[in-house]
Parts: structure tokens; C-alpha cells; sequence
């Protein structure tokens, strides 16, 4: 496995196995995660590539504290972090904004649960929401938003937390493909500007080539890491980037891997 | 004003169906020439009313004043209960058959023991039995809406580190405030009602003791003074939550359109 540029990893996950009880009596344990080991470097851009049922949510819970592993490690920063909750911002697969909260108010959700107080907080989040494209929409509220603008609200509200790992749960995949290719052009400028490192799961072979620095392949339930591609390009990156003889070879690799990985018998 | 023409738009048809329904019942009255005692007309009542005004406003008023007290006391317990059934699981499924059971329980049967133990003329029977048909609808949908909280913004908060008690402030309380609110209104109608049985089984006033009385006398235009008397209350009771929901909650409006 390669080094991660840099030196030490913020996040590092080692032999991650995960299993949970069967749905009825007696039913045999479901497997889910297979001895997963990943990292990322600080201020990087990592994808996870897998197929849908492979165990990524469930990676980002226990990355999150809401699930303990059954064995292997978790580490943030070089300290044990299994089980904590509050040490990574995230962005889930619904945008999952707050109907009664405006805008403005739900960006600041994250930074007031990590105890920032508004006085610090609200000047970032009025200028991180410019930055969004959202400038105006402070005092709306989520219901008036498109689907695109709120997950970039959703986005900004992770970034405005104080966590130095962001882990974003397919934050596109509900959006239509013009508006997606959209979101990840902003979202790779954005991160760039904010210095964070960014976990980011995803279905799309496209989404993960145009944002990540490296990608990691998941093979199906019970998943363990099928391949890990650096991608080479610097950032910013554009869609000019995509019609690259290099991009469409690393496209069909990946391509080829997760095909394999869906060939593993499913237990 | 846009809020004025909506308002109106939504105002006109039941005004219409009311005035509708009376006119009917005036009509009707007048040409079958039914006795009075039977039924009397709309016109018969609205002059009763005003002829005994005095008389309906000291028995209105302390109908009121008993519902209030009985209403604050059933959506207390009512809250309680269901803040106690939604954090201790085994409250929860200990408490909410014994909830059933005390919709069951008749307040003629009720009633009549309660002026037992606290005397005839104490205002206690009538506040349990109020807050006994009170409690009920804001317990049943302030702990469902409580447990139904949605499971991706829970994850999402207690992700990012969200402790037991901002969980329960930031995300499951605002969330459950609409049905709450749902549950309120439900009690605040029940709560004239409520009354007006509890006055129904004993003591020397309010609305339900009025019409016992005229009843008694044949004064039939005096029992439907009172019925319309707590219909009103009913409605205002209704209004002044609705009111409240819309100034507390107002992010809820206008969803969905
Ligand atoms: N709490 C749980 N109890 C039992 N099984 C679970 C639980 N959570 C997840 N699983 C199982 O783990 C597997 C992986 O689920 P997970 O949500 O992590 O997949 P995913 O890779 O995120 O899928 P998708 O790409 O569709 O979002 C699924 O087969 C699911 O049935
Ligand atoms: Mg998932």
C-alpha cells in the first residue's frame, strides 16, 4: 500500500471488521465489513469507491462513534477515536437540514454543538454561504431550497464544525447529472480553499477521478479494499481533465475492479 | 391585503353553512308550529339570551375558569407523562395501557366518588375530571411524535457529537411541536366539554349545572342558549392554541403547498 503524502495520517482505519447480529432468531451474523484498512493525510481528498450495500454508510458510523468495531483500530491524529462521536464533520446522504431553522441557523448547527459561540461562528458561516452561492438565502428556509442548494448548505454547515476530517456521504447522488457535475466542480474549489481533508463515498467512478487525490475500491458485503489509485492530476481540476487519454484509462480500471467486486458471491 | 382575501376565501363557506342551517331551522319552526319547549327557533333563543345575558355570563364565566384550570392541569401531566414515557423506556411500556384504561373510565361513575372524597361543592372532581380527558390526546401525540423523530437528522446530530440533552432540545422537541400542537387542540375542545360533565354530576354552577336546571323546568330556549354558549367556548378555546401554534411554529406553515 502506498504512503500517504505527507507523513502521518490523520485518519487511519486498520483491519476494520464489522459484523452485525442476523434479522431473525438464530439467523447467522451478517458480515458486513471484511477488514477494511484505509487512511487519509491531512488536508487530503480521499474517495471510496463501492458497490451500493458494501458497508460504506456503516464505515462512516464507525468512523463517526455511533458504531463500535469488532475489531481493528480507529484513529484520528494518532489517538484511538472508536466509539467518540463529535470528532469528524459529515454530510449525510440526505441533506438533512432542519425544516424550522433558516439557512443561516442550520449552518451554525455544527459549530454550536462543538460549543463556538455564535458571535465567532456567524460571521464565517454569513461569508463561507457567499461563498456557496447563497449569499441572500440566509433567512430562508430548507423547503425553499432546491435540492442542489441545500446540500451545499449542508456542506457548509460540516465545514463551519471545527473537525479537521470531513466524511461525506454520496452528497450528489439524489441530484440530476448537469447539476451533479455542477456540485463537484464547486465542491473540489471549496475544499481547496478550506484545507480540510475530505472522506467522500461514492457511487460514480467520474465523481471520484475528478475530486480525489486516491480512491479506494470496496468489493461487495462482506467488503475489504479491492485497489488503490492514485490520481495524478493537481487541482483545481475541470472537465477538460475528464477527456484526458490518462482519466479514461484510469476510468476503465476502476471500472474493470468494480465489476470483479460485484462478482463476489454476496453472503 | 393578501392574509385578509385568503382568510376570507376560507372563512365564507362554513359561515355559509351555518347561516344556511339556521335559516333552515327558523323556517322549519315556524311553518310545522312545533311548541316551544320542543324546540324552539333561532330567533326564540337569541332573544332568551339576551333576556337572561346576567344570568348565562356568571354561569359562562365559571365554566371558563374551571376548564382553564382543568385544561392547564391535564396538558401538565400530559407533557410529563410524556417526556417520563419518552425517556424511560420501561415507563413507556409499563404506562401506556393504563392510559387506556383511564379513557375508559366513565366520569358518571368517576364523578359521583370523587365528590366523595373531596365534597360536593369542591372544585377538585370537576379538575380531575377535566384534566383526565385532557391529558390524554397531548400524552398519545407528544410520545408518538417524540419516537418518530426522523432517524438520518438523529444520526446526523449525535454524529457531530450532539449530547442526550441537545439532541432532545435542538432536534426532538422542535420536531414533535406540530403534533403536539395537534394534541393541544384536541384538549383544549375537550376541556369545555369536559366541564360541562364535571357540572353535569354536582355543584351550584357553571354552563353544565344551567342546563340540568332549565331542563328540570322545561326552559328548553335556555338549554340551547347554553349548548351555543359552549360551542363558542369550544371555538375560542380551539382559536387561542391555533393562535399560539401559528406564532411558535410558524416555520411549519406553508409547507407542502
Ligand atoms: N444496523 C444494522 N443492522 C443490521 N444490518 C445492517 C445495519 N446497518 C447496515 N446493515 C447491513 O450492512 C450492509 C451495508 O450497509 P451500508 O448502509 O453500510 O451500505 P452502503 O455501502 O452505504 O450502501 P449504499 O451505497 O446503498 O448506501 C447492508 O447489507 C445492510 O443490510
Ligand atoms: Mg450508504
Amino acid at each position: 500500500m502506498s504512503a500517504v503524502t505527507g507523513g502521518e495520517p490523520l485518519l487511519a482505519l486498520e483491519h476494520i471488521r464489522k459484523s452485525f447480529p442476523g434479522a431473525g432468531k438464530g439467523d447467522a451474523a451478517v458480515k458486513v465489513l471484511d477488514g477494511v484498512t484505509l487512511q487519509v493525510g491531512s488536508g487530503e481528498f480521499v474517495a471510496i469507491l463501492g458497490p451500493s450495500g458494501s458497508g460504506k454508510t456503516t464505515l462512516f458510523r464507525l468512523i463517526g462513534g455511533l458504531l463500535q468495531p469488532d475489531s481493528g483500530a480507529i484513529r484520528l491524529g494518532g489517538e484511538d477515536i472508536a466509539g467518540q462521536r463529535g470528532r469528524i464533520g459529515y454530510m449525510p446522504q440526505q441533506p438533512s437540514l432542519l425544516p424550522w431553522r433558516n439557512v443561516l441557523d442550520n449552518v451554525l448547527m455544527a459549530a454550536e454543538i462543538a460549543g463556538i459561540s455564535r458571535k465567532e461562528a456567524e460571521p464565517k458561516a454569513r461569508e463561507w454561504l457567499v461563498r456557496a452561492g447563497l449569499g441572500g438565502c440566509e433567512s430562508a428556509y430548507p423547503h425553499e431550497l432546491s435540492g442542489g442548494m441545500q446540500q451545499r448548505a449542508s456542506f457548509v454547515r460540516a465545514l463551519l464544525g471545527p473537525q479537521q476530517l470531513l466524511c461525506l456521504d454520496e452528497p450528489f447522488g439524489a441530484l440530476d447529472a448537469m447539476t451533479r457535475l455542477e456540485m463537484q466542480l464547486w465542491l473540489g474549489s471549496l475544499w481547496q480553499e478550506s484545507g480540510r481533508a475530505v472522506l467522500l463515498v461514492t457511487h460514480s467512478i467520474d465523481e471520484a477521478l475528478l475530486l480525489a487525490d486516491r480512491v479506494y475500491v470496496l468489493s461487495a458485503k462482506p467488503a475489504t479494499v479491492l485497489e488503490e489509485v492514485k490520481v495524478p492530476w493537481p487541482h483545481p481540476r475541470s472537465e477538460a481533465n475528464m477527456a484526458e487519454p490518462q482519466f479514461v484509462r484510469l476510468r476503465q480500471q476502476l471500472y474493470d475492479v468494480l465489476r470483479k467486486a460485484k462478482e463476489v458471491p454476496q453472503r | 391585503m393578501k392574509t385578509g382575501t385568503s382568510w376570507w376565501k376560507r372563512g365564507w363557506p362554513p359561515t355559509a353553512a351555518v347561516l344556511l342551517l339556521l335559516l333552515a331551522w327558523q323556517i322549519g319552526v315556524q311553518l310545522s308550529g312545533i311548541e316551544k319547549f320542543k324546540l324552539p327557533s333561532p330567533a326564540d333563543i337569541g332573544r332568551e339570551a339576551v333576556a337572561s345575558f346576567p344570568r348565562i355570563w356568571m354561569h359562562t364565566e365559571a365554566t371558563l375558569h374551571i376548564s382553564l384550570i382543568g385544561f392547564a392541569c391535564g396538558v401538565a401531566v400530559g407533557i410529563g407523562l410524556a417526556l417520563a414515557m419518552h425517556m424511560i423506556a420501561a415507563v413507556k411500556s409499563g404506562l401506556y395501557p393504563l392510559l387506556i384504561i383511564s379513557q375508559n373510565i366513565h366520569p358518571a361513575a368517576l364523578g359521583p366518588l370523587l365528590m366523595i372524597w373531596f365534597g360536593f361543592l369542591s372544585p377538585t372532581p370537576k379538575i380531575i375530571v377535566i384534566a383526565l380527558y385532557c391529558f390524554f390526546p397531548v400524552t398519545v401525540a407528544l410520545t408518538d411524535a417524540l419516537a418518530r423523530t426522523d432517524r438520518g437528522m438523529a444520526d446526523y446530530m449525535r454524529m457531530i457529537g450532539a449530547s442526550k440533552a441537545q439532541l432532545f432540545r435542538k432536534l426532538e422537541l422542535p420536531h414533535a411541536l406540530p403534533s403536539l400542537f395537534s394534541g393541544l387542540k384536541i384538549a383544549a375542545t375537550y376541556s369545555i366539554m369536559g366541564a360541562v360533565v364535571a357540572e353535569f354530576l354536582g355543584g351550584d354552577k357553571g354552563l353544565g349545572y344551567y342546563i340540568q336546571f332549565s331542563r328540570n323546568q322545561f326552559q328548553t330556549t335556555r338549554v340551547f342558549v347554553a349548548l351555543f354558549v359552549i360551542i363558542i367556548l369550544a371555538f375560542i378555546m380551539f382559536g387561542i392554541v391555533a393562535l399560539l401554534e401559528k406564532m411558535l411554529i410558524g416555520w411549519n406553515q406553508g409547507r407542502g403547498e
